[in-house]
């Protein structure tokens, strides 16, 4: 009789447990409005696109539809913005650095190029957020107005390369998600080299030999375990002939692939050694910043610089 | 009486339907791309250094033996015998995937050059073409001292 009475009280408190949480989820969440405190500025016609596209995420000028203001709907909605402003905010875009406002500005424009924003769910329900072939093609002269001229002779090669080729293998440098730098890459095969006019670098990037193997073999979706791609960046100098050189060293890259262990990153770890030292980039949350801007090319497996016909 | 307000739960259903109606008949621009055969196998080269000039639109790779990267990274004064130079040559076109920058794209050239004796001399240097630097096939060129001291020249970059 008691564990009849103990069952029946249990079934009641399930019951009214579930009677809340599904009470709460029709009570519609509400997108908070912090003040603006740093809003971009730039050129009007690529403002006027920001705000059209991008704003209702990713500033704190949300303008929700009233679809968007739905019981359940406003949930997904407020939580999607939370996580748009925390990568991204217009309305605090004083708080980057110029450099770091300049690159955010590149991948916006490949964000959109590639079609993974706006959303395409989000641009299919709000029309006006949709990119034009021409809104791409302002937003690229935009660019080309602020592209980086190429600096002065900043080569500084005398002392680093003996400082770091006297490090054991003991001693390498190691990001806080564990991958090591592996200055073995020096032996392995270039996969190509890029110039970059929206930073100021350029880059030789090379793959190890499961990486050159899967290249070569077309087995890049997905790219095996064990497939480790490296990108050396230097600063670009420029003489007199036109020639664009490696300059002072900026960074080491790395993309290791262990699908398991990278699940989370769609099975990339990400690496970066900043020089001289080479000093670790980041934090282990650092990655999913890497791999939200290379899910761009989910059609290379999520690699960029892959030499294409 | 007919109720105009109607029953939240009804939106709720029809935008979800909308939604996903939506999401499966957007237009996302997805960037078919053809990945491009590997013109040029190292083999086990290094590199020494890279560059790439606008003008011509080109980009360029300079790779050396052990040898030869010993005399790049160390400004030795001469060069010794087994030194081997081999600069690779591509065309340079936009990168596909990446607004802001150029990637090597076609094969133009290879040009080799080996030291067979010590102090500097003599040294062979070949240069083969476009197509004809994936077969193989060579044609020397006669007046390549400058071109040589160029190639040769050329600083290290860091590599860390």
């Amino acid at each position: 009789m008691k564990l009849f009475k103990r069952k029946k009280l249990l079934l009641v408190c399930m019951v009214v447990a579930s009677a809340a949480a599904l009470t709460a989820s029709f009570i519609p969440a509400t997108v908070p409005s912090p003040p603006v405190t740093g809003d971009i500025r730039i050129d009007t016609a690529v403002k006027r696109l920001l705000v059209r596209a991008c704003y209702d995420c990713h500033s704190n000028e949300t303008r929700l539809s009233w679809f968007d203001k739905l019981p359940l709907v406003s949930r997904l909605v407020t939580k999607d913005v939370t996580e748009a402003r925390q990568h991204l905010n217009f309305s605090s875009w004083d708080s980057l650095g110029v450099a770091d406002q300049k690159a955010a500005l590149w991948e916006i424009y490949n964000m959109m190029d590639a079609g993974r924003m706006p959303l395409p769910a989000y641009a299919a329900l709000h029309p006006k957020a949709k990119i034009s072939a021409s809104d791409l093609a302002m937003f690229r002269l935009y660019l080309d107005k602020i592209k980086a001229a190429p600096p002065d002779d900043t080569a500084k090669n005398s002392q680093i390369l003996p400082v770091l080729q006297a490090a054991g293998n003991a001693n390498l440098p190691a990001a806080p998600n564990g991958i090591r730098h592996m200055p073995e890459y020096r032996n392995w095969q270039v996969m190509s080299t890029t110039s970059r006019f929206d930073n100021g670098t350029m880059r030789v990037m090379y793959a190890n030999p499961v990486a050159i193997q899967a290249i070569k073999q077309g087995g890049i979706h997905p790219w095996p375990d064990g497939a480790v791609i490296v990108k050396v960046v230097w600063q670009k100098t420029l003489d007199s002939e036109g020639n664009t050189r490696p300059g002072k060293l900026v960074n080491i890259q790395y993309m290791v692939r262990d699908a398991q262990r990278f699940k989370d990153t769609e099975g990339w770890g990400f690496a970066r050694f900043d020089a001289p030292s080479l000093k670790p980039y980041g934090t282990v949350l650092t990655t999913q910043q890497c791999i939200s801007c290379h899910r761009a090319v989910e059609q290379t497996g999520f690699v960029f610089d892959l030499p294409v016909q | 009486m007919k109720h105009t307000t109607g029953n939240p739960q009804v939106f709720l259903l029809a935008a979800c339907l909308l939604l996903a109606f939506c999401s499966g008949c957007s237009s996302r621009r997805i960037k078919n791309v053809t990945l491009r055969p590997f013109g040029f196998n190292d083999s086990g080269l290094k590199v020494i250094t890279a560059w790439s000039n606008d003008r011509p639109g080109i980009m360029c790779t300079l790779y050396g033996n052990e040898a030869a990267w010993k005399y790049s990274t160390t400004a030795a004064a001469k060069h010794q015998a087994g030194e081997l130079f081999r600069l690779v040559t591509y065309m340079q076109q936009d990168h596909v995937l990446w607004y802001g920058s150029k990637i090597n794209g076609a094969l133009q050239q290879v040009e080799t050059i080996s030291f067979t004796g010590n102090g500097g001399q003599p040294v062979v240097y070949s240069r083969v073409y476009g197509e004809a630097a994936q077969t193989g096939g060579t044609s020397r060129v006669q007046d390549t001292l400058a071109r040589i001291g160029y190639i040769t020249g050329q600083p290290a970059a860091v590599f860390p």
